[in-house]
């Protein structure tokens, strides 16, 4: 991984992309934009999980109230993503900017990986390379975030 | 003409009289990462990263953790807030 992902000493992060990085970074955000209905893609379904387990009603009332901003914050973060994609390298954030890179990119992963069919650990291993690789690097990728972002709790 | 929205009548009877703590529960899944949910619990409940870490480790080992309880309004919100996470995060009563 080229990316470089650093706490500044004001409490920001600074961040840089290789070129290929910013490619696949924003076909992840298609992706995500492209997303169907929860009932036939396993992503969507992965990202709209009910909040009540043998109760549809309150799971539906519940999503029927947080859907909106749900979606208006995960655009959000989104935009956020593709703004840092698109600047000159090193692109400086704010914590909370940080924060919505890290829940966009991490979306990507889980999208990705129930796309795959990931259910259980040991469904890693039937991967093919690009669809293992794509989902390591996301991982570094949320791993640095994280790392970084837990130095400025 | 768009009909009138159901209106949904809540059960005071029932709402009065069921008074048990709701809780939030975490589940395991194989794609969130232990280090991603620690950070999580963190940011979110201003946990120490021992409790965080503890949580994390149920949920790992166990398939699931009760990371918070309490008003029910209280903890729809933090389930909102782990879904925004993308955590697999359900709302239950004890």
């Amino acid at each position: 991984m080229d990316s470089q992902i650093t706490a500044t000493e004001d409490g920001r992060i600074a961040l840089s992309f290789h070129r290929a990085e910013i490619v696949f970074l924003g076909e992840m955000v298609e992706m995500l934009e492209g997303m169907g209905d929860v009932e036939d893609d396993p992503g969507a379904a992965r990202l709209n999980v009910p909040a009540y387990l043998g109760n549809a009603e309150a799971a539906d009332e519940f999503r029927n109230v947080m859907e909106g901003e749900m979606k208006e914050g995960r655009d959000n973060d989104r935009k956020i993503l593709l703004d840092v994609l698109a600047s000159d390298p090193p692109a400086l954030v704010g914590h909370e900017q940080a924060l919505g890179i890290l829940r966009v990119v991490n979306e990507a992963r889980l999208v990705l990986a129930a796309r795959l069919g990931i259910e259980v650990e040991s469904d890693y291993e039937a991967l093919d390379v690009e669809g293992a690789i794509a989902l390591h690097y996301l991982g570094l990728l949320i791993e640095d975030l994280t790392y970084e972002l837990s130095r400025l709790l | 003409m768009t009909a009138p929205a159901p209106v949904i009548e809540p059960d005071v009877d029932e709402a009065a009289h069921d008074d048990r703590p709701w809780q939030l529960v975490v589940w395991d899944d194989p794609v969130n990462t232990i280090p991603y949910v620690i950070f999580v619990f963190r940011k979110l409940f201003g946990y120490s990263k021992k409790k965080a870490t503890e949580l994390t480790m149920q949920v790992h080992h166990e398939g699931r953790s009760m990371v918070s309880d309490g008003p029910r309004e209280k903890v729809e919100a933090e389930c909102y807030q782990l879904h925004a996470y993308g955590l697999w995060a359900t709302i239950e009563q004890s």
